[in-house]
Order: structure tokens, then C-alpha cells, then sequence
């Protein structure tokens, strides 16, 4: 088994079982990332991609275009998460709390427009899906190793640069410092004439957009069909990744990756033939991962943190 | 004068409850029988769910029954007061629900409400009470069908994608009972046509999640050479019919026929078909022909499972497989073949 694996990394076609899992988790939470620095946690990223894989793919399939049934994703993940920021800003309501019930409503507000437009309550599969492309760089496909820059979704390659994007965006721009002193200190930004207001739902606009994108891919990158609940969780991993990556937009990436690759193994595992794993165990690999990692994690930091406090108290005693 | 007026009113009003009474004793009575379906899911899974629909509403058609549907969602917390709320309003004079997850809770209630009839469907219940009549369709049976066909298929040299590797896979919701003894028969029908095929076996993890069923059908075809995957993912399953189809390769649809969505990709379904077992229950009742407070096994002599021969079957499969299945069904039903299954 271990050497089916391994021929799998040689043979490379692991990398894009993980690039494809990944990419939706990745945008989510480089989404949430944004929310998380003007310091709310953004439970409702599931809801908001739910909403987009729904919406993209019904534009998607009326107009032939998958570009369009992007944009009506994003337009409706974006209304999600303005929603959700009017909640919290606006009336105050607990961002947890909040945050749950845009996941319900979501959830519920698929199904129901299902029913309503489609006459079912469970999947849609229209005809007439444009699916988002596959990237084939010519030269490169055929060189070894590198062939693995080849072949992957449109999104995957916009997941990739969101990261690099939000960096930029956090450590290099006037928006970033604002968005941190926001996210920090909401007086003192305040006090030097931030629009803290506009700060907050600007973020929570570049959110949706990413959660969009996301959800769009799982409708119409993946699969090219909706199903209730699709989601499955991708935005609460997300969740989870932005913590692994200690807020940072690389450690996020990081983060997602490895969560990628567990889920990649845990599923050539899981089809691997013969084998006595009990399957809930197979299953469960990603998160046991996820939560190891974050654990580790956060003993490093705890470390880190520790280490000069020490310090100071023993000079004191000496 | 005033005196006979009385009299004639009192008379209307004394007519009038006596007819009332009359008409809604008929509306009691087997003319109308009123039924109700609590799913415990949701409808529009294009598989059992839906299977289980069209059941009704060709009873309600055909049987002139009246009929009302329920979905029920997958918060298994919510069934409970749900059933008990369709029981107390004695609205209903036959309670349908589906599977193990309600078998308990009906169990219950029966006792709770003894006037009101109950069927329990798919599922099998150790224990029943004399208003509780309950059916297990022997998916074990059905699934056998599907194991050889996608054996006849794997070895085929006739279709064009089948390469000659002997894999199979199989992909379903998750590791429980039920979904096992679609397994189980799967394996076993597939080592009655040849022993030496691999089957390949793995669990989606819940109902929903669409590209991950996708994703291991995905892995089977590329990584293990599989050439036909068994499909029993409810909603999810759509992903594993998709691979399939985008990977040039076959699959098998699950409950209803679901030749259709990739035809050409979907050779068969392995039908289980509870609509009509819905279908035969209340047409059984109504003619007082149901053995109320028994478990039943349908299968195939009950024409509650098989495979789906449609038109897409005949275009697509070739008439060597064809043949082999009839014999093969035809064994099953006169009990030459038995099939082992650890629920029955």
C-alpha cells in the first residue's frame, strides 16, 4: 500500500486529487482571513459558498457560460456575507451566533428555491453546464516535474494567487494596515480617522467574493451538479486552516495543503484494494491530522510565547 | 303553524346531522383511505427517496387513496414528535415510514396508539405489534444481480471502455448494516461469475457530499483500473455516475432507474424498488389482504428489486451479457442461487 502511495506522488497525479481539494477550502479561508482581521471569526463561510454553488449553477447552465455562473456566485455569496456584517455591525448580534444562522438559512434557502424553480429538493443536474476550464500549459505538460504546474481548474490557480494576493494586500498597502489597526484596536484607528465601518464591510465583501469562487467551484469546477448540503463542511476546515495558519496568509496556505494531502490519501486509502482499515478511520485521517497539527501548533507558539517571560522573572529573582 | 315549523326544523336539523354523520362515516371508511409518508429525508435525491414518492402518488392515482407527503430532513431528533404528531391527529389511517431510523420510534408509538395502522418499510424489525405491518426488500438479492453484471462487464471484450483488468468498485454512503448488504450481495455476485475479479469497496462518509464521491470514483478508474463502479451514494452517488461518465467509464445506478442521467456511461440499475412495495402494501390493505403485524422479505418475485431493462439496456449492453443476466435471474428466482446476507 505504502508503495501504491508513493507511486502516486512519483507518478504526480496525487498533486492534483490535493490542488483540486484544496482550492475551495483555500479561497474560503483566505476569505475568512480578511473577517478574522477586523476581528470577527466568519462562521457563515459555509452558508456563503452554499449559496454560490447554487446560484452558479443555475446562471451557469441559462447562459452557457461558466464565467457568468461565477459572477452570479459571488454576487450571492457577497449578499451572504453583507447580510451577515449588517448583523453584526449594525445590530450588534453575536458573530457566532449570527454566523450560524446564515449557515441554516442557507442551507435552507438552496432548497427551497430548488423546490420552487426545479421541482426537487435533494440535486439539480442541469443540461447545457459549461465547466470551468482546465489549464493546459503547452510546453510545460510534457516536461517531467514540471508537467505538474499543468492541467489544473482555472480556480485551483486562482486559490494559489489569492494567497499571494492577500498577502500583498495585508503587508504591503495603506488597506492592509487599516484593516489590521481596525481588527486591533477599533478607538484607536479611529481616533487617526479610519472609516472603521467601511474597513469592516469592505472585508467582509472580499470575503464573499472568495467564498464565491469557491462554492462556484464545487458546483460547477468539480461536479457539475448541485446537491443539498454540498458543501460538507469545506467552510468550517476553512475555519480550522486559518487557525493552523496562525492568521497568516502563508501559514494558511500551509495549512491547507497539508489538510489536502491528508484528504488525497485518505481517499487513494480508502479505494486501495483488500485492505482491513476499518473505513470510519480512513475517514476521519484528515481530521486527525488537522487537529494534530493545530495542536503542535499550538504548543510551538505557547513555547515561543513562554520562553522570554521566563526570562524576565528569573532576572527578577536574580 | 308556528308549532309545525318547529317541527319541521327540528325534523332538517335531525336529518341533517344523521346525513352528515353518514358522509363522514364513508369518508372513514376503505373509499378513501388516507395516507401519509414521513420521509426521514428529503426528496429530489433522483434515487430511494424519490423511489418512495412515486409509490404514493401512483397509489393516490391508481387506488384513488388519498395522499400526503412528508419530508422529514436529516435531523433524526425531529422524527420522533413528527410521527407522534401524525399519530395523534388521527388524520391518517396508514402511518409509512422508511428504514431502521424510524422502526424503533414507530415501535413505540404503536402501542401508545393502538388504533392507528403503521408500515414500516426497508428495514427489519424484530419485534412487531399487531398495527405495525413491516417490509425488508432483499437488496442483498438485487445487489447480486449487480455484482455479476459489472463481473460480465469487466471481462467483456465487446464494450469498447471495458479495459482487462478485472476490477470493480463499489462506493458507497457509509459503513453501515444496510449499505453492507449492498456489498455483500455486490461481492458475492460478482465471485459467482468469476472468482478471480477484485472488488473494490469504499465509504462517501454521509448522503451529500457530491465530489467527494466523485473524487473515489475518480481514484478507482485512474489509480486501480477499475472499469464499473456500483453506485449506492443517495444524492451523493450523482458524483460517482459523473466520474463515470467523464472518465469514459461505467457505473451502475441504485433504487430507482437512473439509466438516464449519462446514458451510454450508466449501463443498468440495480432497482430497489420501494415504490412498489408502497404501492403493493396499500393495494394489499385495501382489499384487507395484508397480514397486519408481520415482517415480510420482497425481492425479486415480488418484482420489488432487479435490474433496470430499459431501452438504454438494450442500445447499450451487449446481447452475450444480456443473455448470461437472464439465466443468472432466472436461477435466482427458482432458488438455485441463494444469496447469504448477514440483516435476513
Amino acid at each position: 500500500m505504502f508503495r501504491f502511495l508513493f507511486q502516486q506522488v512519483l507518478n504526480l497525479s496525487i498533486f492534483t486529487m490535493v490542488f483540486k481539494l484544496v482550492a475551495p477550502v483555500l479561497l474560503a479561508a483566505i476569505g475568512g482571513l480578511f473577517c478574522g482581521k477586523v476581528g470577527v471569526m466568519n462562521i457563515g463561510l459555509e452558508g456563503a459558498m452554499l449559496v454560490s454553488a447554487f446560484f452558479s449553477i443555475v446562471v451557469n447552465a441559462m447562459t452557457g457560460n461558466w464565467f457568468f455562473g461565477i459572477l452570479a456566485g459571488c454576487a450571492a455569496s457577497v449578499f451572504i456575507c453583507l447580510m451577515l456584517a449588517f448583523f453584526i455591525f449594525k445590530y450588534k448580534a453575536h458573530h457566532i451566533v449570527s454566523g450560524f444562522a446564515i449557515n441554516t438559512f442557507a442551507s435552507a434557502i438552496t432548497v427551497f428555491l430548488l423546490q420552487v424553480f426545479f421541482g426537487s429538493s435533494g440535486s439539480y443536474q442541469p443540461a447545457g453546464v459549461q465547466m470551468i476550464p482546465v489549464v493546459n500549459i503547452p510546453v510545460l505538460e510534457n516536461i517531467p516535474v514540471v508537467s505538474l504546474l499543468s492541467g489544473h481548474s482555472f480556480i485551483v490557480w486562482i486559490a494559489f494567487l489569492s494567497v499571494i494576493l492577500c498577502s500583498i494586500v495585508f503587508y504591503k498597502t495603506p488597506f492592509g494596515a487599516h484593516l489590521m489597526a481596525v481588527g486591533e484596536n477599533v478607538q484607536a484607528a479611529r481616533s487617526v480617522g479610519i472609516n472603521d465601518l467601511k474597513i469592516k464591510y469592505v472585508a467582509f465583501i472580499i470575503c464573499g467574493i472568495l467564498c464565491g469562487i469557491g462554492g462556484a467551484f464545487l458546483s460547477t469546477g468539480t461536479t457539475s451538479m448541485f446537491v443539498r448540503d454540498m458543501t460538507a463542511g469545506n467552510g468550517f476546515i476553512a475555519l480550522a486552516v486559518i487557525s493552523l495558519g496562525n492568521s497568516k496568509p502563508y501559514g494558511v496556505l500551509r495549512g491547507g495543503l497539508i489538510f489536502g494531502f491528508a484528504n488525497a490519501i485518505a481517499i487513494l486509502i480508502e479505494t486501495y484494494p483488500g485492505l482491513t482499515i476499518p473505513s470510519q478511520f480512513i475517514q476521519a485521517i484528515p481530521y486527525i491530522v488537522t487537529i494534530l497539527m493545530l495542536s503542535i501548533h499550538t504548543i510551538q507558539n505557547n513555547r515561543k510565547m513562554m520562553g522570554p517571560v521566563k526570562k524576565i522573572s528569573g532576572s527578577v529573582n536574580g | 303553524m308556528r308549532k309545525n315549523s318547529k317541527i319541521f326544523l327540528t325534523a332538517a336539523a335531525v336529518m341533517m346531522i344523521v346525513t352528515s354523520g353518514t358522509v363522514f362515516a364513508e369518508s372513514d371508511s376503505g373509499e378513501n383511505l388516507s395516507v401519509v409518508l414521513y420521509a426521514n429525508g428529503s426528496f429530489g435525491d433522483n434515487a430511494y427517496f424519490d423511489g418512495n414518492k412515486e409509490g404514493v402518488l401512483r397509489a393516490e392515482e391508481e387506488l384513488g387513496i388519498k395522499a400526503k407527503l412528508i419530508e422529514g430532513g436529516s435531523e433524526q431528533a425531529d422524527y420522533k414528535p413528527a410521527i407522534e404528531a401524525l399519530a395523534a391527529s388521527g388524520e391518517y389511517d396508514i402511518i409509512v415510514t422508511l428504514t431502521g431510523k424510524t422502526s424503533d420510534i414507530v415501535l413505540e408509538l404503536a402501542d401508545k396508539y393502538p388504533e392507528q395502522d403503521f408500515f414500516v418499510m426497508d428495514t427489519t424489525m424484530n419485534e412487531v405489534r399487531p398495527n405495525i405491518f413491516n417490509s425488508m426488500y432483499n437488496q442483498c438479492e438485487g445487489s447480486f444481480l449487480a455484482g455479476a453484471f459489472a463481473a460480465l462487464v469487466t471481462s467483456s471484450t465487446e464494450l469498447e471502455n471495458a479495459n482487462p483488468e478485472k476490477v470493480i468498485g463499489f462506493v458507497g454512503i457509509m459503513d453501515s448494516p444496510t449499505i453492507n448488504d449492498f456489498y455483500d450481495g455486490y461481492e458475492q455476485g460478482a465471485h459467482y461469475v468469476d472468482s478471480e475479479v477484485e472488488v473494490l469497496k469504499s465509504y462517501i462518509g454521509d448522503s451529500t457530499n457530491a465530489p467527494k464521491a466523485k473524487e473515489l470514483a475518480m481514484a478507482m478508474y485512474n489509480s486501480q483500473n477499475a472499469d464499473i463502479i456500483f453506485n449506492v451514494g443517495a444524492s451523493a452517488g450523482l458524483g460517482t455516475l459523473e466520474a463515470g461518465n467523464e472518465a469514459g467509464k461505467y457505473t451502475i445506478g441504485v433504487d430507482i432507474n437512473q439509466n438516464g442521467i449519462y446514458p451510454g456511461s450508466v449501463l443498468t440499475s440495480m432497482l430497489k424498488n420501494s415504490g412498489s412495495g408502497i404501492y403493493n402494501a396499500i393495494a394489499l390493505y385495501q382489499k384487507g389482504e395484508l397480514e397486519m403485524g408481520t415482517s415480510q422479505l420482497w425481492g425479486i418475485k415480488e418484482e420489488c428489486i432487479g435490474l433496470a431493462e430499459d431501452e438504454l439496456y438494450d442500445e447499450y449492453v451487449p446481447d452475450s451479457i444480456k443473455e448470461r443476466m437472464e439465466e443468472i435471474t432466472e436461477n435466482l428466482v427458482n432458488g438455485e442461487i441463494e444469496v447469504r446476507s448477514e440483516l435476513y
